[in-house]
């Protein structure tokens, strides 16, 4: 094949290339058509992906779990003891999330009793050698 | 001519008598706490070589199931070399309704033990009177004419109760009509070793869809919302008027599974023993039956020895519509004793779709209780603040005079 017919060939391959990009837009990125992110059978533009994502990456409900029956049917009703399960677990999260930070402020404020209570020391040490002067001048 | 009333007199009338004819028109639900009642009275429990004590000291054959009584026929002449009865002793020959795979071969000795604890079984005769009474069991599978169905009887000096047959047809697909109980004895979790007991429970779930016969094997019709698990093969199933309208058998897959279990309506067994031509059947069915009254009352009064259960056990169970294996059973417990209120008696709902009136309501009562648990924590960390902000000013105080002097 000449050099010409080569570089035709490259030519239309790009307008192709440029072409698909312009006309679907597809985005080379990681949450792209290319690399579409899915869970249980869903995938990133699916309506309640985002919110089931997150209770399974940050709240811990198991993948097993809303994943039952082989996939998550947003459409399907729930029955009691499944909202309970997504429920309990969101609410046990938090619960420890709060226990943890609650846990942090406690010792900050016992880190502060402590310090207050080294200075009320070193104060009244103070306030001792200060009454202390003056009868040291007497003699 | 003038009539002797007038209107409003009319009126007053047609609405009283609207009064009178509406409830008895309108079907009675009963209560979870009374179908689980009539549930306890009705189910047994069918094992292999099923001996006395067997299943309260967790003894019993792994692959037993469940049963439910919906014949009785007392004062007849059941067997063969029956003692010589007084005419005032009753006895009562009674047949159970359960799945095909639940009793496997018509050739072992199935015993089955009732809502007081007692086992009746081909081995272990029944005494009449203080003498061993000779009985010929009758055992009918339906396998072979393609349903998941068998009958086998026992017989007792003992009245037991019978469920009552209900048109499984009068159920609809819809909330809140469509609510069903299955009762049964579920296998005990195998990973535990102290809490190898068999329960019987009654769970609550709702029809989701019907089925053709046929296109199920086994000629399952019915499906539902609930979880189950083996040994409740065979348990009976009761629609909102504690009335039998199907058998259940089959679950979801392995354990407890997802998805709908699945149950043979009851009219498939009545077109059954209607069409049995060899006339092997002793009795007759037919559709409506009224409800035993002692079927309540008996389940009401053998509560323990009915569900397997001490009143220590029970109190520690709380929750009565969920499997001890199910894995949703931990989160219900949790909720249920912060914030979750029951359905009704000792049942959750567990397996009820849930309407957005009733997931506002439980939300809200959860939420509550959270805003109350970051409430406390937080006022005992202001009052350690306040504390420590006296004590500062103190501390202020201190620091100011020393600087005057």
């Amino acid at each position: 094949m000449s050099k010409k017919k080569w570089k035709l060939i490259s030519w239309l391959f790009a307008c192709l290339l440029t072409a698909l990009v312009a006309l679907f837009g597809v985005p080379f990125s990681s949450n792209g058509l290319l690399a579409q992110e899915s869970l249980c059978g869903l995938n990133s533009t699916e309506w309640s992906f985002e919110a089931i994502k997150s209770m399974v990456e940050r709240y811990g409900v198991a993948q097993k779990f809303a994943c039952s029956g082989g996939s998550f049917q947003s459409d399907n009703p729930d029955v009691r003891a499944d909202i309970a399960e997504w429920m309990a677990i969101g609410l046990k999260h938090n619960e420890k999330v709060l226990q943890d930070n609650i846990q942090v402020i406690s010792e900050d404020i016992e880190k502060l009793q402590q310090l207050y209570e080294e200075i009320d020391k070193e104060i009244t040490i103070h306030q001792e050698t200060h009454r202390k002067v003056p009868v040291r001048g007497l003699w | 001519m003038k009539s002797k009333f007038n209107i409003p007199v009319w009126i007053v009338i047609v609405c009283f008598l609207a009064l009178i004819i509406k409830p008895v028109l309108s079907q009675e639900y009963y209560s979870y706490e009374k179908v689980d009642n009539i549930a306890r009275g009705t189910t047994v429990l069918i094992g292999k070589n099923l001996e006395p004590e067997q299943v309260e000291n967790a003894e019993e054959d792994e692959l037993s199931g469940s049963g439910v009584i919906i014949h009785r026929d007392c004062n007849t002449k059941v067997a063969m070399g029956a003692p010589d009865l007084e005419d005032t002793t009753t006895f009562c020959e009674y047949y159970v309704l359960t799945n095909a795979h639940v009793i496997p071969t018509e050739k072992a000795d199935y015993g089955i033990r009732t809502a007081d604890g007692k086992v009746y079984g081909q081995g272990i005769n029944p005494t009449i009177s203080g003498k061993k009474y000779d009985y010929n069991r009758q055992i009918n599978r339906y396998e072979d004419k393609g349903y998941d169905l068998a009958i086998l009887s026992f017989i007792s000096d003992i009245q037991y109760p019978i469920a009552a047959f209900g048109n499984p047809d009068n159920i609809p697909t819809k909330k809140p009509d469509n609510i069903l109980h299955v009762s049964g004895w579920a296998q005990p979790p195998k990973d535990s070793k102290k809490d190898n007991k068999r329960y019987r429970q009654t769970l609550i779930g709702e029809l989701q869809e019907r089925m053709s016969p046929g296109e199920i094997p086994g000629n399952y019709t019915l499906a539902y919302t609930l979880r189950t698990k083996t040994g409740i093969s065979g348990g009976p199933v009761f629609n909102r008027q504690g009335e039998l309208i199907g058998i259940h058998g089959k679950g979801s897959g392995k354990g407890i599974g997802e998805g709908p279990t699945y149950a043979i309506d009851i009219k498939q067994f009545i077109d059954l023993v209607s069409s049995d031509i060899d006339k092997k059947q002793k009795f007759s069915v037919s559709l409506p039956q009224p409800l035993d009254p002692l079927a309540m009352t008996f389940g009401k009064s053998h509560k323990n020895s009915g569900d397997n259960m001490t009143e220590k056990e029970r109190k520690k169970f709380v929750i009565s519509d969920i499997l001890r294996d199910d894995d949703r059973r931990e989160s219900v417990e949790y909720l249920a004793k912060k914030c979750l209120t029951l359905y009704e008696g000792g049942a959750i709902g567990a397996g009820l779709t849930n309407v957005r009136g009733q997931f506002s309501m439980d939300l809200n009562s959860c939420m509550n209780v959270y805003e109350g648990l970051v409430q406390e924590n937080v006022a005992v960390q202001r009052e350690k603040l306040d504390k420590l902000t006296k004590q500062i000013q103190g501390l202020e105080q201190k620091l100011s005079a020393l600087n005057k002097k």
